[in-house]
Parts: C-alpha cells; structure tokens; sequence
C-alpha cells in the first residue's frame, strides 16, 4: 500500500486539526483562568523543545551520516546551557518577569537605556537569520512530503505548490493563535500547549524509528569516521548551539517570554537536556542503518523517512512523517509569532507613533494588531521567496547554521548587558553592526554563490584586496567557513563593543537600566526617579487605548487601592507613571512604551545633579527617621522603667501600711493592760499592798515589753534601710555561742531545756560583729525554746563550713514548721499560729535575718522531717587573722 | 557529606556551595563534552559493536543531566 497524495493530505490536515483543536482548548481554559496544566514545568520543558526543528529532526541524521559524531554538538552545547541556568537562564527570566521583556530585541533595547535603534537592528538581524531558517522548515517539509508520495514510483505535486500549502497554512495557525489579543505578558498559552504536543510527537517518533532500526538490523556496527571529535568546528558548533538557545527568537520567546514562573528553570534544567539526550540517541544508529539499507547516492536528510520505507513499515515512515511535521509547523508558528511581536513592537508602532504625534488620535490596538498579522504574512513570505530561491542547495544543516551564526553577533551585547554596568548603547551598536557585516561577507553572501558576490570577489578579495578575500579574512587560513566567519565576525564584534563602550558615556536612563540589569538579583530593586508629570486621566486613556478598557481599569484599581486612595483613579505620582510603561512594554516593547508615556508625561530629563541631590534628599530623611526610631526606642525604654518603679512604690505603700497597723496593734495590748491597772491604783485606794506591788510589777513588765517593741523596731528599721553600724572583726564562733548560751540561760531553766553546744566551736572564726552575731543566736535560741515544746525539749546547735560560709544550726524537737509558713516566718510580726508567747511581737526572725544578710551570711529554714532547723551562715575568717578581746555583750532580746 | 545544619551559619554555607555547584556545573559540562577529552576516549576504539566515542559522549551526558538535577532539585526546593 503506497502512501497517495490525497492520503498524505488528509493525514496532514487531520493532524493539523488536532493542533488547531488543542491551541483552542488551551485558550479556552487561558480564559477561564485555568492554567495549571499548562502552566507546569513539564509543559514548559516540551515547548523548549521548539529548538529541535525539521533540521534536527532530519537533517542531524544527514550530518550523522556525512561527518559521525558532529551532529551530537548541535545538542550539547543547549545542554551546556541548560546546566548552567542558574547563572544565566535565571538572570534572563527574573529580568523578563521584573522587565515585561517581549522579545529578545526588547531586552537589548531596555537594557541599553530603552533604544529605538537597538531594538529596529536587532530585529532587522533576526529577520535576516530567520528568513533562511523558515525556508529550510518548508523545505523539510516538502521533501518529507514528495519522500513518502514517491516511495512507490508515483508522481508528487510541484514542490512548490506544497510548500506554498504548508506556507499558507502555518501563517494562518500562527495568525489565529499569535495574535488573537493583545496580552499583557506576551504569553499564548494556545500555541504552547500546541508545541507541547507537538513535542511528545517528535520525539516519540523519532524514538519509534530509532528502536525499529536497531531491531530490525540486529543493531548494525556503529562504524564511525576515526578523525578526532574535538575539532575547531566541533567547539563553534557547540559555542553556536548554546548561542541559539538564547538569542534566537523563538528560543528567547519559550524559554523567557513564556516562562510562567522561575522555578520551571529548576526542572527544565535537567528534563530539556534529557529531551535532546533522547531525541539524539538513535540518530547515529539510523543513519549507519541508511548507508547500509539504501542504495548509494540516496539523500541522507531523508534517513528518517526512507529507511522504514525500505523495510516497508509504511505507517512507522508516517509517524516518523508527522515527527518531521510537528518539528517544522512548531518551529515555523513561533518564530513568526516572535519575529512578528518585535517587527510591531520595534518599527510598526515607532511608525505609527511619527505619524500620529497627538496622544490620542487614531486606534493603536487596532494597528498593532494588523502590524503583528501583516508581519507573519510577509515573514513567510520571505521565507517562502528564498525557499524558492535557494531550492534544492545545500544540505539542511548548513542553512540552519548560517542563521546560527547570525542571530550569536547578538551575544556579546546580550551579556556584556547582563553582568557588565558598562556596557553602553553605542557599544553595543557598533558591535551588533560589525558583527552583522563581517557575517554577511563571510557566511552570508557567499552562501548564495556567485549570485550577490563576483566570483573573483569571492576567490581574490573585491578590487584584488586579498585581506577581505570573504573566506579568508585577513589571509587566515582557517578552511571551514563556517568556523572561520564566526571566529572574526565574534572576535571583531566583542572587541568593537568593549572599546566603544570604554569611550562613550550612558545616558541617566540607561545607567538605571543598567543597573536593573547587572544588579537583578539584588534585594533593592534599582528604581530610578524621572521627575515626570503626567495627570492620572491621561495615562488611564492610553493603557486603555493599548490594554484595553477592562485590563486598564484593573491595573488602576489595583494601583489606587496599593496607594490607599479613595478615589477612583490613583495619584498620578512617578510611580503611577512608572507602572503603567512597564504594563505598556508587556504589550508594545520597552521603547515604544516609553515613547508613549513621553507623548503624555512633561519633564522626565533628569540630570546628574538633580539625581545627586534627591539622593541627598532622601538620605537626610532617612537619617531623620533613624533619628526619631532612636528617640522612640529610649521613650520606650524610660517609660517601662518608670511603671516597674511605680509597681514597686505600690507594693512598699501597702506594706507600710500593713506594718503600721500592725504596730499600733501590738503597743495597744500592753497598753491598755496599763492603763487598767494604773486606773485600778489611781480610783481604788483600798487596794491592798500585795495587790498594789503586783499591779506595779505587771505594769512595769508591760511598759518594759513596750520598750523592747519599740527598740527592736527602730533596730528593724536601721537594718532594713542599711544605715547599721556593725563593728565586723574577727570572731570566735565559740565566744558567740557561749554568750547567747549564759544569756538564755534563765529562760531554758524556767522551760526546763537542755541546750546541746558543738563539740569543735573552738577552732572556727568567723568575720562578723560579736554583739550582733550574739544577738541572732540569742533569738534562735529563744524561738526554740518557745516553740519547740515536746516531750524531749532539747535544742541542738551544730556547726559545719559550706561554700567557704559557717553554718550555724539551731535545731529544736518540737512540732515544726509546716512548709507553707516557711518564708511568712521571717515576715514582720508574722507568729505561727495562735501561740502569742509574752516578749515576742514577732519580730526576732525578721530582726535576726537583716543582721545575718549584713554579716554577708543568711539565715534560712531547712526543711526537716521533725522539728525546726534554723540555719544562720556567716563568712568564715582567715585562721591568720588573730581574734581580738570580745567586749561587753548588748543583747537585744 | 558534611554533618546536617545545626545553625544557621551552617545552612547559609550549604546553600552558598550549592550555588558554586550550580554555577560550576556547566564549566564541568565544557570540560568533559567540549575539549579535547571527548578526544582521549574516542581514541580508544570500540567496545564490542559501539565506539568508544560514542558511549563516552553519551554516559558523560546523561552524568552531567542528574547532576543538574540533583543540585537544581535542591536549590529549588530551598526557595
């Protein structure tokens, strides 16, 4: 069965449905504001595989079969680039996304202070390297076509009759799809989905043909050539590969413009070089398969068809078919798409805008519109003409090549914009146009044979110079023209660019974008000030010329409600303006945006001084600021400070006040028991003497207790407010205790208590004042005496050294003190219980602990499991310093 | 490998040498696809019916692809 031409059509044009089927789908779900799917990393990585055109498709099995392993470099060096994305890809899209780059022209021009010129040369050379490379996808295409419709001897259509179809029908794709609106971002999800699944049919088909080869043959001896593999020709078109992937239109329109968001780069990072590893797998197997299966002078760009016609698999050769039909269609849809974005962007409306020189005079989405569907028509046109042209010349590598080397005169501008702040517009002028000149002598013009050049230009040089002989520049004798022109075109164009740019100036406008550039990834984005005026009505009117209506009412709702205004249109400040240009350059180019806004906006020349002194400007307001910040900071502080010492102050009252009524509660008891007494002697002269000596004796023994009260609340109060005189010396503990002993001595004798002393008293000296330290063992041991009431009513005194401290231990057997009151002890007048004992207004523990903490010691309750344990520590004494006399004792309780 | 980040200056120079990674991986890629190495082992002939050069290009490729994977995978999954 023999594929017939009406077959063939139908199959095409079925296939071609699909794609016009999924473009819409696409759309349709763009619309509705559903996009995950297509908006995946995966997608992303599939629509890159627009790089991998009929020329790879085909032609890489053709270079295969003519040179081995070369035709491997045409992957590699994506693949380079690709593994480095972090480094340049990411720089690319972050500046795309902050940008709202159109088109790799756009970049260029934004990047070189927004330059007409720039933006005009540069799309001028993509055409001029694109043109060639559409006609090679047309004549893939036909040769596919006439390959499969001749297989069995039939007669195939005029070839240029089909081409002039598949023309005809991929401009009206590209047209339908392309430019169905005006997008803000440039995106066309519809087209991308489309070469999405173009991609997969790519691929899998030229998988399926490579894997039917190595079956059907048994694998057949990889034979190859046993030059070297690392030439200069392999090294240019590894260099021109990676070049392409970025400067080319098409390529910078999926890779940047399409690019949804910066993470996809992580993914296709890996998953695109694993693509073009898989796409490139089976080349060498099927051509080496051609050269055995297929008699002698067959055309190697067809491998891919012919050797499964050869074997009679029909239907594999048509996959294989629509393989090389999915590369081509795609290729061709997004160039023009891309081409076409900058023709409009960068000479329609730069036209449109001299002729309608009032702002608001005629329809510029209207126009764009046209400009972008007139520019796919005649782009294809061209490419059609020089299909025709060059018919049937040279193999489909060459061509594709040529354009390479075109379109790479723009990489020493692209990166020298990238990563040097330098780098100014005339530089990168006069490099593009040496570049593009040297190019056209050498690769371009020749490449037509004796058409445009004489042949003694070509063998001699023109008027006999020998120096610009087109393929030996300079006398060189480098033999591959190709390497040859790209050495000098490169080398010449990078050094014209460096030079120029050390000898020219940038202007205000381009050193900030020179900086939005270089410095893309800084945390500050470079912003500058253009002191434009514009009122917010007329910015409104033009996005809504150039967006559209409802997209510009959006864009100002969202600007007034981030600036906070209740109004409906916001403040027409530099912001505002800077804003809507850079929603204008997602739809009409960085350049074209700002001569827009400039028809609307006064001012905007902003000078050096006038830069220098806004940033004096604002400095001085940042360093007020700072300054305020400070202020508040040290206000802040103050004020805390002042409401911990008002708590404080709160608390001391109440406890004043507490104390206070205390007081005048313990003195009223003794008090009143006077006064009935003293009323007694004084109204009742009948009172016999021993009743009179006894009322004397208990209103003596009161007035004495109200002394000691007294007393001790004057030693409490010079204790508590440090004022105490304490004479600290040397001190043998043993002489303390001995003085508390004899001074308690009446009262254990009336209770009936044993009071057990340290054996090793003797030897341990203390730092402390003698009568104080007396004072405190005194009151423990009275507390103990008092309190400790049991059946064995004992109280121990131990002594031990801790932490370079003596700890004195007063430890009585009575009932003890329950945990909770075990702080409230050392309270004022705090008493444990209802046991109100004569002599004690509660204020020896408090009295006693004051003294301790002034000794430099402390007096705290242990814990015991029976009875109460007093621990009262003080400094120990150096045994050197000798003991000096006790004095007389001064006991207060 | 180095012991897991237990501060935060030792998680910023784990990320900081991710990045060199990143950006050393393709002068790696030229190194080994793009010099004269490729040469080194398309010299050494043919292992049973596939060149030497051939299966070196290819291996080295794929080396170089989970590589980027590995390291992009990472830094990514930092952000």
């Amino acid at each position: 069965m023999a594929l017939t031409v009406p077959g063939l059509v139908a199959v095409s044009v079925l296939y071609a449905t699909l794609l016009f089927w999924v473009a819409a789908w696409a759309e349709r779900r763009a619309e509705a504001g559903q996009l995950t799917w297509i908006r995946s990393p995966l997608v992303y990585t599939l629509s890159i595989s627009v790089y991998c055109t009929a020329w790879t498709f085909y032609g890489a099995v053709g270079s295969a079969a003519r040179s081995g392993l070369e035709f491997a470099a045409i992957y590699i060096g994506p693949s380079l680039v690709f593994f480095g994305w972090w480094v340049l890809l990411r720089k690319l899209v972050r500046i795309g996304r902050a940008e709202r780059i159109t088109s790799i022209a756009d970049l260029i021009s934004s990047r070189y202070g927004k330059s007409s010129a720039l933006g005009v040369l540069v799309t001028l050379l993509a055409l001029l390297a694109s043109t060639p490379y559409i006609a090679l996808q047309l004549q893939s295409l036909t040769l596919s076509f006439d390959a499969l419709t001749t297989s069995d001897g039939g007669a195939a259509p005029p070839r240029t009759l089909t081409a002039l179809s598949f023309a005809a029908g991929l401009a009206l794709f590209a047209i339908f799809f392309g430019t169905r609106r005006i997008d803000a971002n440039e995106r066309h999800p519809g087209v991308v989905a489309a070469i999405a699944v173009e991609a997969v049919v790519k691929l899998g088909a030229l998988l399926a043909v490579g894997l039917f080869v190595v079956v059907a043959t048994s694998g057949p001896p990889l034979a190859l050539p046993s030059e070297p593999v690392f030439t200069p020709r392999w090294a240019t078109l590894t260099f021109l590969s990676a070049t392409a992937i970025i400067c080319l239109p098409r390529m910078f329109q999926v890779v940047v413009v399409e690019n949804s968001a910066e993470r996809h780069l992580a993914t296709a990072a890996w998953a695109f070089p694993t693509y073009l590893l898989l796409i490139s797998l089976f080349v060498l197997p099927i051509a080496l398969a051609g050269a055995v299966q297929l008699p002698e002078g067959s055309n190697p760009d067809l491998y891919v068809l012919t050797v499964p016609l050869s074997f009679g698999q029909e239907g594999l050769a048509l996959f294989a078919y629509l393989g090389g039909f999915s590369a081509a269609t795609s290729m061709v849809v997004v160039s023009t798409i891309a081409l076409s974005t900058m023709v409009s962007n960068h000479i329609a409306v730069p036209i449109w805008l001299r002729l309608h020189p009032t702002p608001s005079s005629g329809d510029l989405r209207a126009a764009i519109l046209t400009s972008r569907r007139t520019a796919i028509a005649v782009i294809m046109c061209f490419g059609y003409l020089y299909f025709l042209q060059t018919q049937g010349a040279s193999g489909l590598a060459s061509i594709g090549l040529r354009a390479f080397a075109g379109i790479a005169q723009i990489l020493p501008a692209l990166l020298g914009g990238l990563f040097w702040h330098g780098a100014t517009r005339a530089g990168a002028i006069s490099g593009i146009l040496t570049g593009l000149a040297v190019w056209m002598w050498t690769l371009f013009l020749p490449s037509f044979g004796a058409q445009f050049l004489s042949v003694d230009t070509l063998a001699d040089g023109p008027w006999g110079l020998s120096m610009l002989t087109p393929t030996a520049l300079f006398g060189s004798t480098i033999t591959d023209p190709l390497v040859h022109s790209v050495y000098w075109s490169l080398s010449l164009n990078t050094a014209v660019f460096v030079a120029v740019s050390m000898l020219s100036r940038q202007s205000p406008l381009e050193q900030a974008q020179a900086r939005a550039f270089v410095d893309a990834f800084s945390t500050t984005p470079a912003r500058v000030y253009q002191g434009r005026i514009a009122t917010a009505e007329d910015l409104y009117a033009l996005a809504a010329r150039i967006l559209g209506p409802e997209t510009a009412r959006r864009l100002f709702a969202r600007i007034a409600k981030a600036q906070g205004t209740a109004k409906q249109l916001p403040d027409a400040n530099d912001d505002l303006i800077l804003a809507v240009e850079r929603e204008l350059a997602g739809s009409v180019g960085s350049a074209s945006a700002h001569a827009l806004v400039a028809q609307i906006a006064k001012g905007g020349q902003i000078s050096v001084d006038q830069m220098i002194r806004m940033a004096d400007e604002t400095a001085q307001i940042v360093e007020y600021s700072h300054r305020l910040e400070r202020q508040s900071k040290v206000l802040e502080r103050t004020a805390a400070e002042l409401r911990t010492a008002n708590a404080r102050l709160t608390a001391l009252s109440a406890q004043k006040d507490a104390f206070l009524s205390q007081v005048s509660h313990e003195l009223r008891t003794p008090m009143t028991s006077i006064r009935a007494f003293a009323e007694i002697l004084r109204d009742h002269g009948d009172v016999n003497a021993g009743d009179a000596q006894r009322f004397l004796t208990i209103i003596h023994d009161e007035s004495q207790r109200l002394t000691r009260l007294l007393d001790e609340i004057l030693d409490l109060s010079v204790l508590e407010s440090g004022r105490a005189r304490l004479d600290i010396d040397t001190v043998p503990m043993r002489a303390a205790i001995e003085r508390a002993a004899s001074a308690t001595e009446g009262l254990r004798h009336a209770q009936g208590i044993r009071l057990e002393l340290p054996d090793d008293a003797g030897e341990v000296l203390v730092r402390a004042d003698i009568n104080r330290l007396a004072q405190v063992i005194i009151n423990l041991i009275s507390n103990a005496v008092k309190y400790g009431t049991s059946t064995d009513p004992n109280v121990a005194l131990s002594l031990s050294e801790r932490e370079g401290l003596i700890a004195l231990d007063v430890i009585d057997r009575g009932p003890g003190i329950p945990e909770e009151h075990r702080e409230h002890v050392f309270e004022k007048f705090a008493r444990l219980g209802e046991m109100t004992l004569a002599g004690s207004a509660g204020l020896g523990l408090p009295i006693s602990r004051q003294i301790a903490r002034a000794l430099g010691g402390d007096l705290v309750l242990v814990p015991t499991e029976k009875g109460a344990c007093f621990r009262l520590t003080i400094p120990r004494a150096e045994a050197a310093e000798a003991p000096r006399a006790v004095g007389g004792s001064r006991g207060l309780a | 490998m180095s012991a897991p980040p237990s501060d935060g200056a030792e998680a910023s120079w784990l990320r900081r040498r991710r990045e060199d990674a990143a950006a050393a991986l393709p002068a790696l890629g030229v190194l080994l696809l793009a010099s004269p190495v490729v040469d080194a082992f398309a010299g050494l002939g043919v292992l049973g019916p596939v060149p030497f050069g051939f299966l070196y290009l290819f291996l080295a490729w794929a080396g170089l692809i989970l590589l980027t994977a590995r390291v992009s995978l990472r830094l990514s999954a930092e952000d």
